[in-house]
């Protein structure tokens, strides 16, 4: 065997064992999502969301977003909350969403009510996949955060390094080049009839 | 007739690797049962191939949005046309129904969506019908007897995220559901990929320790994630 063909089988294994678990995660997650109506009873089930405290809070809420989001990061400090988080508000409250895989915590202010209440989600698996799926963009938190988006670009590369070296794989193999090029064209020929059909 | 030829051929072969496979000799059995599953994981690959490319362009273009998009949608939406339309709903029509049944009187039947929480009792009714490539956005004006038709100047970043996003059977039409049909296919193959993939490994003796650590590596940074993010 010689060194190219080592090298594009290596690499082909090793990136499969190493992202094994995402392409799991997204191949589980999409088949929940191509059959939505049979996942229906795992996803936003009723009384899901437990309080976890409530107290009284008056403050001014800053209208624009970059002041506002700089108050939620506050409030979430004051109550020791951690984590990546979204804002936003409309005349009655507030919401902040820290999306969190596992168990999602959000966190509401009633404006005239002045009252503050924090609550988290009692997630299924199905929702964490699907939380795991659509992750995506750098600068939404910390480290690990921006951790995720790489190892999602990383996955990105993966399946085109997969493509090109199994094409090369397969073309090493002479015996399996006609059905080779059968499954090809077969896959292109379906593949470009539905785009222009559907 | 190609594929059909080619399909009984691969009929032929798993036939034959399958008997192979129940024979007594545990040598043959092995090498029938490993050659069967090389062969499945790259036929499978190389049928699938451009749903994977399109997955893998498409993610990318979502973990960059910003980059791709410059802070406006992918692609803009252009007025076509604009045609008289009267129509009568029951009171009870469900947005959906009533959507397929605006697209059926324009001739414009296939894979679509509407919001929810539309009303037909509101001054627009929009429905999707999202064709791959330049889809559609029509807006009904049930007071004015009237829909705007929008057309989408497809680009290449909005083909791949548009096909990205497509899923599920259920759909009028033929296209859309063998679109959903095959997105399983993508879901078993990339499954199977895993598995046949750890056989495979299992097989390749000088590979063994180096893809132990790729697993455990991968798995530890994977549970990292879980908990931490």
């Amino acid at each position: 065997m010689n060194n190219t063909n080592l090298i594009f089988r290596r690499v082909h294994l090793y990136l499969g064992m190493l992202l094994f678990p995402w392409v799991v995660i997204y191949a589980l997650s999409t088949f929940t999502f191509n059959h939505r109506d049979w996942f229906r009873g795992q996803f936003n089930q009723p009384d899901s969301w437990t309080q976890l405290w409530e107290k009284e809070h008056k403050v001014d809420v800053p209208r624009q977003q970059p002041k506002l989001k700089a108050w939620a990061r506050s409030v979430l400090d004051e109550n020791g909350i951690k984590g990546a988080f979204n804002v936003r508000q409309n005349r009655r409250s507030v919401l902040i969403n820290l999306i969190q895989f596992r168990n999602p915590i959000r966190v509401t202010y009633q404006k005239n009510e002045s009252r503050l209440q924090a609550e988290q989600k009692r997630t299924t698996l199905a929702e964490m996949m699907a939380r795991m799926h659509v992750r995506h963009g750098y600068g939404r938190g910390g480290v690990l955060y921006s951790g995720w988006a790489f190892v999602v670009d990383v996955v990105c590369f993966a399946f085109i390094a997969w493509t090109i070296t199994g094409l090369y794989l397969w073309w090493k193999l002479p015996s399996t080049r006609k059905a080779g090029w059968v499954a090809i064209l077969s896959g292109l020929a379906t593949f470009l009839a539905l785009i222009f059909t559907m | 007739m190609v594929i059909f030829s080619w399909l009984l051929g691969q009929a032929a072969y798993g036939a034959r690797s399958f008997a192979l496979i129940m024979a007594h000799e545990p040598t043959k059995k092995k090498i029938a049962w490993s050659k069967l599953t090389r062969r499945t994981h790259m036929y499978l690959a190389l049928f699938l191939t451009p749903w994977m490319v399109v997955y893998a362009l498409s993610s990318f273009i979502f973990n960059h949005h910003a980059f791709f998009s410059g802070g406006k949608p992918l692609a803009q939406f252009e007025k076509v046309a604009e045609l008289p339309y009267e129509a009568v709903f029951s009171d009870d029509i469900e947005p959906r129904e009533a959507g397929l049944q605006i697209l059926r009187d324009l001739d414009r039947e296939g894979a679509f969506w509407v919001g929810q929480n539309q009303k037909l009792t509101a001054e627009r009714f929009t429905v999707n019908r999202n064709r791959a490539i330049r889809p559609e956005r029509i807006h009904y004006y049930p007071q004015e007897n009237k829909v705007i038709i929008e057309r989408q100047k497809t680009t290449t970043a909005s083909l791949l995220v548009g096909l990205h996003l497509k899923h599920g059977t259920g759909h009028p039409g033929i296209a859309a559901n063998l679109w959903g049909i095959i997105l399983d296919l993508v879901i078993v193959g990339m499954l199977f990929w895993v598995l046949s993939g750890v056989w495979m490994w299992l097989e390749i003796a000088p590979a063994r320790l180096w893809g132990a650590v790729s697993v455990l590596s991968g798995i530890g940074l994977f549970l990292l994630f879980m908990f931490t993010v």
